[in-house]
């Protein structure tokens, strides 16, 4: 199981930002599966997934100040900067590229087979889809577009052709719903 | 959660779970790439607060300045407060670094200076002048102190920064002009803040600069010293990560594949556990591998400080 805690945490990046690259390595081994886990199901891209997990550990390494244990886990810090640089890396396409990359790369987009048909590692994965599966389609799909694929609550508007007071509707909801859904399955709990 | 459910911080956590969800391993070659692209934005070693190395004179004009804002501000009752962990007073302690002075203007030419006990004891060889300042007013004692240390700072500084490369003898050990003054900026800012303790004022610590300059100093001197201290474990190696504001990453000692110990600790708090300030038993630290190493790597660290 990974190093996790605050304690380690905090000790981990005093580490990183006093040259220690044995710590960036602790960290890459711990977190690296998460961010290019992200990086590919943002990207649906292998090769830029790469690139993308490269950007985020090198750019823990320049600015390790930016994480800040009152704000959150690094766990989550490198979480977002994947999923950030992910998604300034796919909105870089023109929208015609982004299209035919979505069709002909759809089915190879993880290194196990297409999204839908990801093999489940663990009861936290199942219950995360269990989850997402219980939301009425169209929230379902504004999260995927939303999160996933990065899109803006004006986008999605515009990819499911719908208003976007409806799209904004539609996350919002969707995401109080999955967070109810999650924790009744015990994944998060809040107090 | 919220009276009307999920709040902000609730769907943060759905956030984390959906990431959660979404790990894959990636090819294993990446590691070796992410690594290399990291040192090669900021090397390894280089903590990320500290810009060119410091001057070892700028370092030493620093806490020379520390000293004499700190001592200046005494009054005549203060001169009598007890200079923990010494039997002296402050006035006493002011005593010993007109000694120290006078030793160190003594090893760069500028007088001479009759040892009266090992040239090793750094206590010892200032007695004398102690004994010599006990009774004069201790504002003399302070401006025979600032007499000595400016001789000393307009003579280095007369000399360009080449003269800090020149060897000398400092307590029978070999240094540079620039090690010497460094060892020196670490006792002027261990007794400032000993007069500070002294005084109830906080402690404080250097600029990360000048912090940088005296953990360096002592890190890479560590298994040199350990010929004197632990003569059986000076063909080992380490690891040396000092966090905080003018920390950094040494690999120390032989060349091995692993360190034989990794030590993890505060930079200033290092830097007084080497002034002796610190109990090494009393070191927040992390240590993996040869406990007993790190143990005696500390005992080497304080082998010339008193």
């Amino acid at each position: 199981m990974a190093p996790s805690g605050g304690a380690w945490e905090r000790r981990i990046v005093d580490r990183i930002a006093a040259g220690d690259e044995t710590a960036l390595a602790e960290v890459y081994d711990a977190y690296s599966p998460l961010v290019f886990g992200l990086a590919v199901r943002t990207t649906r891209d292998n090769a830029t997934a790469e690139d993308v997990t490269q950007d985020v550990f090198v750019n823990l390494w320049k600015r390790p100040h930016r994480f800040d244990p009152e704000r959150g886990s690094l766990r989550a810090l490198l979480a977002a900067m994947a999923r950030n640089r992910a998604i300034d890396v796919i909105r870089s396409r023109s929208a015609s590229q982004r299209r035919e990359e979505n069709d002909g790369r759809l089915a190879a987009a993880t290194p196990d087979g297409s999204v839908e048909d990801n093999a489940l590692r663990t009861e936290r994965s199942e219950a995360v889809r269990r989850a997402l599966a219980e939301l009425p389609e169209d929230q379902r799909t504004a999260i995927d577009l939303a999160y996933f694929a990065g899109h803006t609550y004006r986008e999605v508007a515009t990819l499911l052709g719908i208003p976007e007071g409806t799209a904004k509707s539609r996350l919002r909801i969707g995401m109080q719903r999955l967070a109810s859904l999650l924790e009744a399955e015990g994944v998060v709990s809040w107090a | 959660m919220g009276v009307n459910g999920p709040g902000p911080d609730d769907i943060l956590s759905a956030l984390e779970a959906l990431a959660d969800a979404e790990e894959a391993p990636p090819p294993d070659e990446l590691r070796a790439r992410v690594l290399a692209a990291a040192v090669a934005e900021r090397p390894s070693g280089l903590a990320i607060d500290v810009g060119e190395p410091m001057s070892p004179f700028a370092a030493f004009q620093s806490q020379v300045a520390a000293v004499r804002s700190v001592a200046g501000a005494l009054s005549d009752e203060d001169w009598d407060r007890p200079a923990a962990p010494y039997p002296w007073t402050l006035h006493e302690l002011l005593g010993h670094l007109v000694g120290v002075e006078t030793y160190l203007g003594s090893i760069l030419g500028l007088w001479d200076f009759e040892a009266t006990a090992p040239e090793e004891d750094h206590l010892a060889i200032t007695e004398p002048e102690v004994e010599r300042q006990r009774v004069r007013p201790p504002a003399d004692t302070f401006a025979t102190w600032e007499a000595k240390v400016d001789a000393i700072t307009d003579h280095v500084a007369s000399r360009g920064p080449e003269y800090l490369t020149e060897d000398v003898t400092f307590h029978t050990y070999p240094f540079s002009v620039g090690s010497a003054l460094v060892a020196r900026t670490f006792e002027l800012w261990t007794h400032a803040d000993d007069i500070r303790r002294a005084m109830g004022l906080p402690m404080e610590a250097p600029a990360p600069d000048v912090l940088r300059e005296m953990s360096d100093l002592s890190v890479r001197n560590l298994f040199s010293a350990t010929i004197v201290t632990a003569p059986h474990q000076c063909e080992r190696s380490a690891r040396v990560v000092l966090t905080g504001e003018g920390g950094g990453t040494w690999r120390i000692g032989a060349d091995t594949e692993t360190p034989d110990v990794t030590i993890v600790a505060d930079a200033v708090e290092y830097c007084r556990m080497v002034s002796r300030r610190i109990d090494p038993e009393d070191l927040t630290v992390d240590i993996t591998g040869d406990r007993q190493l790190a143990l005696d790597l500390f005992e080497a660290a304080q082998l010339l400080a008193a």
